[in-house]
């Protein structure tokens, strides 16, 4: 599943954009093709907003954390950096993640620690452990490959009222799955701007699933931009967790420094 | 009849083949169709409370936060110290208000203030009297004023931050072999906050920005030291019961010892015929000895450099220090506890590949000094480690360094010094979470020796975020009888500890 122009443009680190990309016909366009345009949508030089990132369990019992994210295209490659402001507890911690285009070239992540004083390199290899407790793993903060998987598009439907397509999009091998968390997914991509606005994947441990899906998606600065989204774990039909991210105060092309995506940026905070 | 006979067949065959073939496809789309459908599901009790998440408010450019927390622990074993005050039962109960004030200034400096106070029930509740007075001033009450500086960039590429701070080298996690510019607070160890282990110093810090490498310059003027278990804590070791008191053990040891180290024991126990105690100073008497400490802004300013190059999937470290021995020596000619300059030169690096990270640290030391010889020593610490992230939620750390002292001469290991001319030190580090991120469980054990013969301890806690900012904690800290000096008894020192925190 590659929810990385949907999440990301609510996290900050790169944006959904529409730019002028025209409806297209199903005739004239294969699923890979789908998925390529999706992953290669406009999507502005760099981004700044504000999240709040609200996990319910299954007894209603809220948990909020406040974030501000910055992120900027370098060439290929993505940066972002992302502060939480809140609960008190993680006020200031840090992480700063270099995300290569190169699939065979591990990302680099970086945390501050607050109460340490310290900036620790860590491990990216595996991304299907969730990001900070919430449904969202890191896989699904960072573009997958598009052809380590096999595409299939399975039909055309509506998604509240707009066309979309629904593919199937599978691992072509272990490795893939083994890192992102995932054996399949299913999503449902808008023919009008190539937004992924809902997905489901199938994870590879527990039998659970995970539902993702935009609820308000708007255009600021003409780019398409996810408000609110939701991503929640399910087990059958019975619901284990939720994580609802509400995005707000996006500012596109701001001219970011590039020196904002360093460690010494990410140890003297906002 | 054949001709029906062989067509009914044909019949049967393809219409098994059609029910094998089509029915887990029919099946198939209704499982995809009901998953499918998990979008339409009712998500009762998963609505965002809209009315409990705080409104955004007007954003000021000062902050105050902080925690206030309540712990305690209690002794697993009934014992005293080596003064005699019995560290059964309830051993802390202890409230602590921790405060940061952090102001936005101009051109994006920034001032911040830190500090903490807290109060420690525990000893009026046992009673005041039980303990020695060294006991009661150093862990009854504190207040500490820590990190309080102001910071800001001079130019693009060039940043100072003045004032008091926390400046951690090492990529170690449990052992410090680069990490060696702030003292530690060691008064309960395993029980003291991570935030406060390093006790801030007042320093010029600059740092120079280039590419992927920073230089960074300290000049540190404030001295300050680590602060050690009271005499008279069931941590504090039994220093007096190291040194022999009975004649015919002191002159056995000074006439088992040559060269210096004879001079030394016979100055020390002012050993000459007739011998006589009257002129040693009662060991526990440590009012008679003093620690001397270098005033600040003087001779003692420490100073230090770190150059280090980040790197996709790499970084590495070069650090040179000239600094004060956190930990002191006797010096019998002037009296009084000192502390020795040291000047270091190490570095460190990390590598990742996959869901590994690998780290080493390397330290030269010269300058250490100590009680029974005159010889300044050097010392080599050497450090690896690897960290794996391959298990969703687990974290898992190990470390193991050996520092090993050249000319090592055999009456270090005696009382006052007791040194190894090679120590080796192993941590194991498990982090896990569950819950989504709700529920954290720790396992950190500390060892010293290759088999730990000298000494181990084990932390196990659990962490419950009982809402956002308001957590609650328990676990054990577990000591192990060792054969070093700092190991000895501490078998007895087994807590389990609780304590609740909110975060404002």
């Amino acid at each position: 599943m590659n929810l990385h122009r949907v999440l990301c443009s609510c996290l900050g680190f790169i944006v959904v954009s529409i730019g002028q990309v025209p409806v297209a016909d199903a005739e004239e366009l294969s699923a890979r093709d789908i998925i390529q345009k999706v992953k290669d949508r406009d999507d502005g030089d760099d981004q700044v907003s504000d999240m709040e990132m609200i996990l319910i369990d299954k007894r209603g019992k809220q948990r909020v954390r406040k974030m501000r994210s910055f992120g900027k295209d370098f060439g290929e490659d993505d940066y972002g950096l992302l502060f939480f402001l809140t609960p008190a507890d993680v006020k200031d911690t840090g992480f700063l993640t270099y995300d290569y285009d190169d699939d065979a070239r591990d990302d680099d992540q970086w945390l501050y620690l607050p109460a340490l004083k310290k900036t620790k390199r860590i491990a990216a290899g595996d991304k299907s452990g969730s990001f900070m407790g919430s449904d969202f793993s890191y896989a699904d903060m960072s573009p997958r490959p598009v052809d380590a998987y096999n595409h299939t598009l399975m039909k055309e439907t509506e998604v509240n009222g707009h066309p979309v397509w629904q593919i199937e999009s599978i691992p072509k091998d272990k490795e893939e799955i083994d890192e992102s968390g995932y054996t399949k997914s299913v999503v449902f991509v808008r023919k009008d701007n190539f937004v992924v606005v809902r997905s489901v994947g199938w994870l590879k441990k527990g039998k659970r699933l995970r539902y993702m899906e935009i609820h308000e998606l708007e255009q600021i600065d003409g780019i398409w931009t996810a408000l609110e989204i939701s991503m929640t774990t399910k087990k059958g039909k019975n619901t284990l967790h939720k994580t609802v991210i509400k995005t707000s105060n996006v500012k596109y092309n701001q001219d970011v420094d590039a020196d904002d995506f360093t460690i010494r940026k990410l140890e003297k905070g906002l | 009849m054949r001709m029906h006979r062989r067509t009914a067949g044909w019949i049967v065959l393809v219409g098994a083949w059609l029910l094998y073939a089509c029915v887990p496809v029919a099946l198939a789309q209704d499982d995809m169709d009901d998953i499918l459908g998990g979008f339409e599901d009712s998500d009762g009790g998963f609505e965002v409370d809209e009315e409990s998440l705080e409104q955004g408010g007007e954003e000021r450019f000062w902050s105050l936060q902080g925690d206030l927390s309540q712990d305690l622990s209690v002794s697993l074993h009934d014992h005293d110290s080596p003064s005699g005050t019995d560290y059964s039962g309830l051993q802390r109960f202890r409230t602590k208000l921790a405060l940061q004030y952090d102001v936005a200034l101009p051109h994006e400096w920034k001032f911040r203030t830190s500090g903490y106070g807290y109060y420690d029930a525990a000893y009026r509740i046992n009673g005041r009297g039980d303990y020695t007075e060294d006991v009661l001033d150093t862990h009854e009450y504190d207040f500490e004023l820590t990190d309080t500086y102001i910071e800001g960039s001079l130019h693009e590429r060039v940043d100072l931050k003045l004032g008091r701070q926390v400046v951690n080298w090492g990529r170690s996690e449990s052992i410090r072999v680069l990490d060696i510019i702030n003292p530690l607070d060691n008064r309960e160890p395993g029980l003291v906050d991570i935030e406060d282990m390093r006790r801030s110093l007042a320093m010029a810090r600059l740092g120079f920005f280039h590419g992927p490498w920073t230089l960074t310059l300290l000049v540190i003027p404030e001295i300050r030291y680590n602060k050690d278990p009271g005499v008279g804590s069931d941590q504090y070791p039994d220093l007096a019961g190291q040194i022999p008191m009975d004649p015919t053990q002191i002159i056995a040891l000074c006439e088992g010892l040559s060269g210096e180290a004879a001079g030394i024991c016979e100055d020390l126990f002012d050993y000459t015929p007739p011998l006589s105690l009257d002129d040693f100073m009662d060991p526990l008497d440590f009012d008679a000895v003093r620690t001397h400490t270098e005033r600040d802004f003087g001779d003692g300013t420490e100073v230090a450099m770190n150059l280090t190059g980040v790197f996709s999937g790499w970084d590495a470290s070069l650090q040179i220090a000239t600094f004060n021995d956190d930990n002191a020596h006797l010096d019998l000619d002037e009296q009084r506890f000192e502390h020795a300059r040291l000047w270091m030169v190490g570095g460190g690096a990390n590598y990742t590949i996959g869901s590994w990270l690998f780290k080493t640290e390397v330290a030269f030391t010269d300058g250490f000094e100590f009680f029974w010889t005159s010889d300044e020593k050097s010392r080599l610490d050497a450090l690896v480690g690897v960290e794996y992230y391959g298990i969703n939620d687990v974290n898992i750390v190990f470390e193991i360094a050996e520092r090993h002292i050249f000319d090592f001469e055999e009456e270090m290991e005696l009382f006052f010094d007791f040194a190894q001319e090679d120590t080796i030190e192993s941590a194991l580090r498990i982090t896990m979470d569950f819950w989504n991120d709700q529920l954290h469980f720790t396992l950190l054990g500390l060892a010293i020796g290759e088999k730990a013969q000298d000494g181990s301890v084990v932390r196990l806690s659990g962490e419950y975020d009982v809402f956002d900012a308001f957590s609650v904690e328990a676990g054990f800290l577990l000591f192990q009888d060792g054969d070093s000096f700092f190991f000895d008894g501490a078998g007895d020192n087994d807590r389990f500890f609780a304590g609740a925190k909110y975060s404002f």
